[in-house]
């Protein structure tokens, strides 16, 4: 079962309920919204009537009963609504139903009814409203004036009896709420007869009513009756009564019903003022404004002259019909639907329903209503004295006239199996089906956007949560309609702890890589930098003052190996020497390369020719020669002179390919008795070594004395070891050995070989005392960090 | 295509140095092909000189013309060496101005930049300990010493036993060294010459 939520306390409640079970505040229907372009589905509720339940019938009887008790006192406002809407909507299809018979009350109430059924109605004339055809079938120009309160006993006698007759007109109106129906009578006069109407709807219980206050009517109850409701259904039977008393302000929104009767009235006597104050039908005043009104027309023909078939005499006015209890002749003419209004209602209190509903029998074919045939007509309204439901009757006025009543009558619809609606309590646990609207009913219910631009206080939802918790009317912050929007997701990244442990190591890698390493003390940077100095200072000072003492202290063992090679050169040969050293190394080299070219020069008179390997040892040549005493006059040098005793060839470009073009030349390359190289270089002595090499045996038998630095003489020990070069001049420390076996000739050695030394010495001791130094800081280091 | 050409003539070139080199004897004509081709080299290497020189000179002027730091000393460069280069052209290298620019300003300034190498060596076989105190540190530190100690001149010339041993293996372990370098050098460039001569590499580009 779908519940109703409260609009004002927000609980749920069952959707049977038409108030809130808490806070008794009227519940809106769980449809009883259309939305905009939504068409009303037709329903035909028709069938609904046969199997209408007891109780519901009882209800009826209950309200009778009411209105029987209203004439002495004032109705107590029922507990539960009934649903007239719903029971009404199968009226009109109903009368058309041309299967079904007039219930036989029906039949004796209206016998030329079925008469006029055979009348077919025209085609090409409009049909008046079937609300007022039937209504007022007999309507004609009354020449009385319309009682303003009929009375009730003389309306049952009236039932039979003016059905064919014309019904009086009542000449004054209301000033206000009569004019729409004046304006309804350009439907209402049609000059050939209509065919009777068949009423929608399986609610006879206003008929019940009628002739239950018919019954009653008959007492004489009539100044009791002036404070009835149903007043005006004497109005609408058109009755020919005295004119009634003024009538009070209306008490109901119905009183516009009380005047209907008046327009179908001739105007005899003025009408009292009807106050039309606090009316909801105001709107029906201009319903026919667009025609204007004909006032001598009458709004309901009268039977003899448009042949119209008589419909069901509205009853207006019933006695109350337990005073009818003891008149056993009007209880063998009540009909059997009506005995039972008589008794006692069936239907449980409201706090008991649910109690009666698990007593409740079956309901058997006798209790139930005998379906009314298809051209009985039967009242649009069932409106019993004391109806609760007679505000919904007015909310349905409210927003649009149904189409029965503004147009053509539609067609019987054939009850669908889909759109058969189930008994709206379903028996032996059958599960209850919501009840399907007919389409009238479905227009007649309020629009969405007319709801929405008139909201009350009851329809608006209280905010619950957010900041605007506790307003009413406010944008719900659950959003309306959610399941049509994307689902949102959460942007928050789902990371598992070892992938946020991971991320952190990452980002904290990333820290220290970008951020700024704190620089060093400056005490330690300014004591690095004291050091550094120290050390020059005291290098450049121990050398310093060795240098110009001119100290020879240091032994130094003589070597016989240079002096051999050069003894077995021949005299003033060309020897070429090969300057592959940089300006750096030139203090070294001319150093190392002094014994060999003092030798050569000496013993040998050699002619030195001197060709550079790189762009800066050509300029070198009278360095060497000047720095090893050569180019000196005599007797401090051998008196070299360049271009005589010595040429400097220049530089050779090339490299490797250099060298072997110059070596691949053997007419000139062969005159040479000698090849010198006077190298630094690793690469560019290893390829004039191999070049050498590779020129031919000539060449290569030439011998091959390579003076290097300390630093390159490593790497070419394995060429002499391999007979590549027949001599390595290792630095100054070969150098010494070969100038000490030749007289200590030039001394260039010799100078430096104590300053070696000393120096040596010094980078010895300042290495192990630094060394040791750190080292026991470090150890200290790591031994407080250890603590 | 060019790229075709270009390794076509590469291999062509070492082919016919290579077989200049192998058939000098017999085929003379191969002889004089290389040493057709190494005059050409030689050529080419020194127009790379003068082109390495031209390109100093460029960027030297880039710098003083965009006044970044130290344009100022890119433009005294360029002064020297266009002075320099000019009086070699008309005095040749033997001018006593060439001279006296080698021996007053280029040997001194390397020298002392080798001065300054060895005050650093020194400092830092200090301050090593002081970074690294492991073993391979030490044992670094201590073979130094050891090396230094065994070729210091010493007043009383070297010791009978400490010093022929120490100089013994210095010998023996430099040596092996230097010739395992040897070694793998020629393999290398015997290697990398094969790959230009099947086209493998080119270094000369049409890659």
């Amino acid at each position: 079962m779908a519940d109703i939520r409260c609009p004002n306390c927000g609980k749920e409640n069952p959707d049977f309920l038409d108030t809130c079970q808490f806070c008794q505040s009227p519940l809106p229907p769980s449809d009883w919204k259309i939305h905009i372009g939504e068409e009303p589905t037709p329903k035909s509720t028709g069938e609904l009537e046969p199997i209408l339940p007891d109780w519901l019938k009882d209800i009826r009887q209950q309200e009778m009963d009411k209105a029987e008790d209203e004439i002495l006192i004032p109705p107590p406002k029922p507990k539960v609504q009934q649903e007239p809407p719903d029971l009404l909507a199968g009226l009109m299809s109903q009368s058309e139903s041309e299967e079904e018979e007039l219930p036989d009350w029906l039949k004796g109430i209206a016998p030329s009814l079925k008469k006029e059924e055979a009348a077919p109605p025209p085609a090409a004339q409009p049909s008046p409203p079937p609300f007022f055809g039937e209504t007022h079938p007999s309507a004609e120009p009354a020449s009385t004036g319309a009682p303003a309160e009929p009375s009730a006993d003389k309306l049952a006698a009236w039932f039979p009896e003016n059905f064919n007759q014309p019904a009086p007109q009542e000449t004054d109106s209301a000033p206000s709420d009569d004019d729409w129906l004046k304006n309804l009578e350009a439907f209402t006069v049609p000059e050939e007869p209509a065919p009777a109407q068949p009423a929608a709807g399986e609610d006879l219980s206003w008929l019940r009513d009628l002739e239950a206050a018919a019954k009653g009517a008959e007492e004489p109850t009539a100044p009791a009756s002036s404070e009835e409701d149903l007043d005006w259904l004497n109005k609408l039977g058109a009755v020919p009564q005295e004119p009634a008393p003024a009538q009070p302000a209306a008490r109901e929104d119905l009183d516009w019903l009380k005047n209907l009767s008046a327009v179908t009235e001739p105007p005899t006597e003025p009408a009292p003022a009807q106050p039309a104050a606090g009316e909801d039908s105001d709107w029906l005043k201009n319903l026919g404004t667009s025609e204007p009104a004909q006032p001598s027309a009458p709004a309901f023909a009268e039977p003899a002259e448009t042949k119209e078939p008589p419909a069901s005499p509205k009853p207006f006015q019933t006695a109350p019909l337990n005073e009818l209890l003891g008149d056993e002749a009007l209880r063998d003419a009540t009909p059997d639907w009506l005995k039972a209004a008589l008794e006692e209602p069936k239907m449980p209190a409201p706090g008991d329903l649910s109690d009666w509903f698990d007593r409740q029998e079956p309901p058997s074919k006798e209790t139930l209503p005998t379906p009314p045939s298809p051209g009985a007509p039967t009242p649009a309204f069932d409106l019993p004295a004391g109806d609760s439901s007679l505000p919904d009757l007015d909310a349905l006025f409210n927003v649009e006239m149904p189409d029965w009543l503004t147009g053509e009558p539609e067609k019987p619809v054939a009850p669908s199996p889909e759109t058969t609606s189930a008994p709206p309590f379903a028996e032996e646990g059958e599960i209850l089906a919501p009840a399907e609207l007919p389409s009238w009913v479905q227009a007649m219910r309020p629009v969405e956007s007319a709801i929405s631009s008139t909201p009350s206080t009851a329809d608006l939802v209280t905010e619950r949560e957010g900041p605007l918790a506790g307003f009413r009317g406010v944008i719900p912050l659950s959003p309306i309609g959610s399941s049509l929007r994307p689902k949102p997701f959460s942007l928050k990244l789902q990371a598992s702890e070892e992938q946020e442990a991971a991320a952190a190591l990452l980002e904290h890698l990333i820290e220290s890589e970008t951020a700024a390493k704190p620089s060093q003390p400056a005490t330690k940077a300014a004591a690095q930098h004291a050091l550094r100095w120290a050390l020059s200072a005291l290098f450049l000072l121990v050398l310093s003052a060795i240098l110009w003492l001119g100290l020879r202290v240091l032994y130094i063992p003589p070597s016989s190996t240079l002096s051999d090679l050069i003894s077995a050169l021949p005299d003033a040969s060309p020897v070429l020497i090969v300057i592959d050293y940089d300006p750096a190394f030139a203090g070294e080299l001319e150093a190392a390369a002094g014994p060999l070219l003092d030798q050569l020069a000496l013993s040998k008179h050699s002619i030195f020719e001197f060709i550079a390997a790189s762009p800066t040892a050509s300029g070198l040549v009278e360095r060497l020669m000047r720095n090893t005493n050569l180019s000196k006059p005599f007797p401090s040098g051998l008196g070299y002179r360049p271009a005589e005793h010595y040429f400097n060839l220049g530089y050779l470009p090339g490299g490797a390919a250099g060298a072997a073009r110059f070596i691949g030349n053997p007419q000139t390359f062969s005159r040479y008795a000698a090849i010198a190289l006077l190298t630094d270089n690793v690469e560019s002595s290893r390829g004039w070594i191999e070049q050498l090499e590779a020129a031919g045996p000539q060449i290569s038998a030439k011998p091959l004395i390579v003076v290097a630095s300390a630093q390159a003489a490593p790497m070419l020990q394995p060429y002499a070891a391999s007979g590549q070069a027949q001599l390595v001049v290792n630095g100054l420390y070969d150098a010494a050995k070969y100038e000490a076996l030749n007289v200590s000739r030039p001394g260039t050695v010799r100078t430096y070989w104590d300053a070696l030394g000393f120096g040596l010495m010094l980078t010895i001791v300042a290495i192990f005392i630094g060394g040791v130094w750190n080292l026991s800081l470090r150890l200290r280091e790591q031994r407080n960090a250890m603590k | 295509m060019m790229r075709v050409l270009t390794a076509a003539l590469a291999i062509a070139s070492g082919i016919i140095v290579l077989l200049g080199y192998f058939l000098r004897q017999a085929f003379p004509l191969f002889e004089q092909l290389r040493l057709l081709l190494t005059d050409w080299a030689i050529v080419i290497a020194a127009g790379a000189v003068l082109v390495g020189i031209l390109n100093l000179v460029t960027v030297q002027m880039e710098k003083l013309r965009t006044r970044q730091p130290g344009g100022l000393y890119g433009a005294l460069l360029v002064f020297a060496l266009v002075v320099t280069f000019g009086l070699g052209l008309v005095f040749g290298t033997d001018h006593l101005f060439l001279r006296t620019a080698m021996e007053a300003v280029i040997v001194p300034v390397e020298a002392s930049l080798l001065a300054i190498l060895t005050v650093t060596l020194v400092y830092a076989s200090i301050r090593l300990l002081r970074r690294r105190s492991d073993l391979m540190s030490i044992l670094f530190l201590a073979v130094l010493l050891l090396l230094l100690f065994a070729a210091m001149p010493k007043p009383f010339g070297l010791t009978p036993f400490l010093d022929q041993f120490i100089l013994g293996v210095m010998n023996t372990l430099s040596t092996g060294g230097a010739r395992g370098l040897l070694i793998g050098v020629a393999l290398g460039t015997l290697l990398t010459a094969l790959r230009v001569l099947f086209g493998i590499d080119r270094p000369y580009g049409g890659n």
